[in-house]
């Protein structure tokens, strides 16, 4: 930095604004430099005496609010603040209302979220057959009892599944009119792939079977209990029933 | 700006904040820290007691109604001084400039001639104020913002709406106008 540019920021060496490294730069400059050292000494005062002659100044009258307050008052009324998230945010916390409205809000998340699991899990329940003896229990229950019925597996009984009844169709129906992503047909096709027909066909999946697929719930219970034996995936009760 | 260190600052931020959603007693706050400073600052541009106090309650009244429409990006009272300068600068090209008449301006002798240190400051401050109104109103605003009130050279060009290099170059020029006035008057090299 040459002595023209140091000479330039001098002003604000003088006010106190320079950033750290312009500082560092002018002192250094200064250090050496007589002609700097001049110009600050002049600046300094210049400085000094605007302030005295600020302070002297008079003000405006004293009516200058009145008036403008006056001004404000024939103004039309404002529509309104432009809407900002900031000020949003800031008026909760400040009114404590944010104490209030976020367990509020978690809550009516949790509830939507328990709504939908439950509607789906009705589905899984009418989608999924299961062998004698574990019928009647739901399907957490099927898979919290993954463990002992590994342990002690009982055969599954080809050829036997239990019936899905029109009510559980009826209801799982309803659930994916409202709820079956788009992508399910492409999950049910994973399904597919884990679990091929032993001709290498690919059956037709019922609506249930396809929301099922596609849900992406319970898939490691869901897993678990088709290895055991303990649930039988519709592919393989479609391979069964071949068979029998 | 000096006068407006963090906290008063955080505080006018508030307080306009508060002016944007209609908040009169806030309004008044603001108006009585600012009202002072932009009057001697627009004086300083038009030179006009009367046009300068008329022009602080214009650029009140714009803090009024344009308070939402501050998104914080700079500090408060570079937003108002831009106002003020925006304001200043129109009602100096609405009118023709004012003749300063020199005759008029107080005699400032040789302040090396005055006979106590004090008589000597005054003089000096005398002579400052003289010759801060034969300059131009760019180069008055430019060292006004710099030494009364403090600014920064970013917040200086954002208010005059320059580069900061061409801030730079009106303090320098501005400074150097100083001390023609001073040689031509008879005053004293180093002064004030």
């Amino acid at each position: 930095m040459n002595h023209q540019d140091v000479a330039e920021l001098l002003p604000w060496y003088v006010n106190g604004t320079l950033a750290p490294h312009e500082r560092a730069q002018v002192e250094a400059e200064l250090a050496s430099c007589p002609l700097c050292a001049g110009e600050l000494a002049e600046l300094q005062r210049i400085h000094a005496a605007m302030h005295e002659i600020d302070q002297d100044a008079p003000g405006p009258s004293e009516s200058l609010m009145a008036r403008t307050s006056a001004r404000i008052d024939a103004q039309p009324a404002r529509v309104g603040a432009a809407f900002s998230v900031k000020d949003w945010w800031n008026s909760l916390t400040a009114a404590g209302k944010i104490t209030v409205l976020v367990p509020a809000a978690l809550a009516a998340v949790l509830v939507v979220i328990a709504v939908r699991q439950s509607a789906l899990h009705q589905v899984a329940l009418s989608t999924y057959t299961t062998p004698a003896g574990v019928a009647g229990k739901t399907l957490d229950e099927r898979t919290q009892s993954t463990d002992q019925v590994a342990q002690a597996p009982a055969p599954p009984q080809a050829g036997a599944p239990l019936p899905i009844t029109s009510g559980a169709v009826a209801r799982s129906a309803s659930v994916n009119e409202a709820a079956a992503p788009a992508t399910s047909q492409l999950q049910a096709t994973n399904v597919l792939k884990r679990v091929p027909l032993p001709s290498g066909e690919r059956p037709q999946l019922t609506r249930d079977e396809r929301l099922l697929a596609g849900s992406g719930l319970h898939e490691d219970a869901r897993d678990a209990a088709l290895e055991s034996g303990e649930l039988l995936h519709p592919l393989q009760r479609h391979d069964r029933h071949e068979r029998a | 700006m000096h006068a407006a260190n963090s906290a008063d600052a955080q505080l006018e931020s508030e307080w306009l904040r508060q002016t944007a959603h209609g908040d009169r007693a806030a309004f008044e706050r603001l108006f009585r820290a600012y009202e002072h400073r932009l009057y001697r600052f627009l004086l300083g541009l038009v030179r006009e007691p009367q046009v300068a106090e008329e022009l602080t309650g214009d650029v009140m009244l714009e803090v009024w109604k344009n308070a939402a429409r501050f998104r914080g990006q700079s500090k408060v009272s570079t937003w108002i001084f831009g106002i003020a300068h925006h304001k200043a600068v129109d009602a100096l090209r609405r009118r023709a400039p004012a003749h300063v008449d020199l005759e008029e301006l107080s005699a400032v002798p040789d302040a090396g001639a005055g006979p106590e240190a004090q008589a000597m400051a005054d003089s000096a401050r005398r002579a400052l104020a003289d010759a801060l109104l034969e300059l131009t109103p760019e180069h008055r605003a430019v060292l006004e913002l710099t030494f009364t009130n403090g600014c920064s050279q970013a917040e200086i060009a954002a208010i005059v709406g320059c580069p900061v290099n061409t801030v730079k170059t009106r303090v320098f020029y501005a400074k150097q106008q100083l001390r023609r006035i001073f040689e031509r008057r008879g005053v004293r090299r180093d002064l004030p």
